[in-house]
């Protein structure tokens, strides 16, 4: 009987516990797995273009080689990555990407000494899907010293 | 006349009723068999993206729970290293092959458990948490407070040998009321989290969400980020979008449906396997937990088919010659 009371308890608890991330939602940045709010993909969209943009960041060392600059490169999952560091770069943040150029400089392979954020359009239209390429946008940085 | 709002006492009757009903220790060893041997192989997080995360990274940026709760007790530059995370690793899969087996059970499958939670946690301490693991880790803790080892393991075995030389009568299958509620359990959490996602679709997103376009947005942006052909070719089928956006709101929605009508669970479980298989075929998202869950269900939750089955097997298998009483000739 004992068990099963410690069971019912435990049971209770967790299904409970799932109300907690409801009651006080925290956005993306959840910080209570496995007790998560389960709003995935929630949006709705109007009809109209259906565009999605890629952004990939390459460093350019000092020497003229080219490396993609990578979320596990910099130790952070895609989405961290992107919020982190892509969308601020878009926005022409350089001091970001100071910041991103001193974190792959810290690994000590290649000085980059530029970063380029290159921005590639995807549309879906009836026949198919139509690409554009933004040119890229470079940023000058300084290795840290 | 009967009483229409029911005593406490027969609240607590239904309520044992329904989580702790007889039932063979059969299927919660099969369970735990699957569920441990997928945890170690698929979903377990990588010990190299880990130690990754954790030597690229001075601190947590939104360190979880039981994060916090470790490093309140092991400062981060003992544990987060290669070295710590690499012993806390191999922990927890000796514990995993532990389980799996059968070999005291039930701490190894807390220990597992544990690690896996740990894993899990840290990885999504560096501002990115994904749902895919939370229920699996609710299954796996489940099977640690439950008999899980007390069939088809080491444990059992090593039970029926000394009952066999104590002379006490043999046990091969026990028959137990706490054996069932792990996996009624798992299907309420997987109920309330498929009703938790329909129904913030319908708050946020209204009955447009089904207008079609709205699935080709989320199809397109996936394929085109995962290079995925068939996620190409479904974004272009506006109808086709629809009616799967109407059937991902009704799978998810009645889900729970299951529930209170048990010939309902075998198409939901079967469905939710469909659904997450060709959500990974479309999209490229590994909801690979969630279609072992819905497996277990369909396979463990009728009390009687997977005992049947044993049974069978057991019944095809050549049986071992008894034992020859002392001082009998040929």
């Amino acid at each position: 009987m004992k068990y099963k009371t410690g069971v019912s308890v435990f049971i209770i608890l967790v299904l409970a516990l799932h109300a907690l991330p409801v009651l006080s939602y925290q956005g993306v940045r959840q910080t209570r797995w496995p007790f998560l709010a389960w709003a995935m993909y929630a949006k709705s969209y109007p009809p109209g273009p259906i565009v999605v943009t890629i952004r990939r960041i390459f460093g350019v060392s000092t020497d003229g080689r080219r490396r993609e600059v990578t979320p596990y490169l910099v130790g952070l999952s895609g989405p961290a990555f992107r919020n982190t560091y892509l969308l601020p770069l878009e926005n022409g943040d350089s001091a970001v990407a100071r910041r991103l150029a001193n974190t792959v400089n810290r690994e000590g392979r290649d000085i980059m000494a530029q970063l380029r954020l290159e921005t590639t359009q995807y549309r879906l239209v009836d026949s198919g899907v139509v690409v554009d390429t933004a040119p890229p946008v470079t940023f000058p940085v300084t290795p840290a010293q | 006349m009967r009483r229409a709002i029911p005593s406490a006492r027969e609240l607590l009757d239904r309520w044992n009723a329904y989580w702790f009903p007889m039932s063979s220790s059969l299927n919660l060893a099969g369970a735990r068999i699957v569920t441990v041997a997928f945890a170690m192989l698929v979903s377990f997080p990588s010990l190299r993206y880990n130690i990754n995360l954790a030597v690229k990274n001075s601190a947590f940026s939104d360190p979880q729970i039981l994060i916090r709760a470790v490093e309140a007790i092991v400062p981060r530059h003992l544990l987060f290293t290669a070295r710590g995370l690499t012993l806390v690793y191999g922990i927890s899969m000796i514990a995993g092959v532990m389980a799996l087996v059968g070999y005291f059970t039930r701490t190894a499958l807390m220990v597992f458990a544990l690690g896996f939670a740990f894993f899990v946690s840290h990885v999504y301490s560096y501002a990115d948490v994904h749902h895919r693991e939370a229920p699996m880790a609710f299954f796996l803790f489940a099977l640690a407070l439950a008999p899980a080892g007390d069939s088809l393991s080491l444990d059992a075995l090593l039970r029926r040998r000394r009952a066999r030389r104590d002379g006490r009568p043999d046990e091969p299958v026990r028959q137990t009321d706490i054996a069932m509620w792990p996996l009624r359990f798992i299907q309420v959490v997987l109920a309330i989290t498929y009703f938790s996602t329909g129904i913030t679709k319908v708050i946020a997103g209204g009955l447009r969400w089904m207008n079609g376009y709205t699935l080709q947005n989320y199809i397109f942006i996936t394929a085109v980020n995962r290079d995925i052909p068939l996620g190409f070719w479904l974004s272009h089928q506006h109808t086709l979008c629809i009616l799967l956006a109407i059937g991902t709101l009704g799978f998810e929605l009645f889900y729970f449906l299951s529930l209170p009508f048990p010939r309902l669970g075998p198409p939901f479980f079967l469905g939710g396997i469909l659904f997450h298989v060709s959500l990974y075929y479309t999209a490229g998202h590994p909801f690979f937990e969630h279609m072992l869950l819905n497996a277990i269900l369909l396979l463990f939750l009728d009390r009687d088919w997977f005992p049947t089955q044993v049974q069978r097997v057991r019944a095809a298998l050549p049986r071992r010659a008894e034992p020859r009483p002392a001082g009998a000739v040929s």
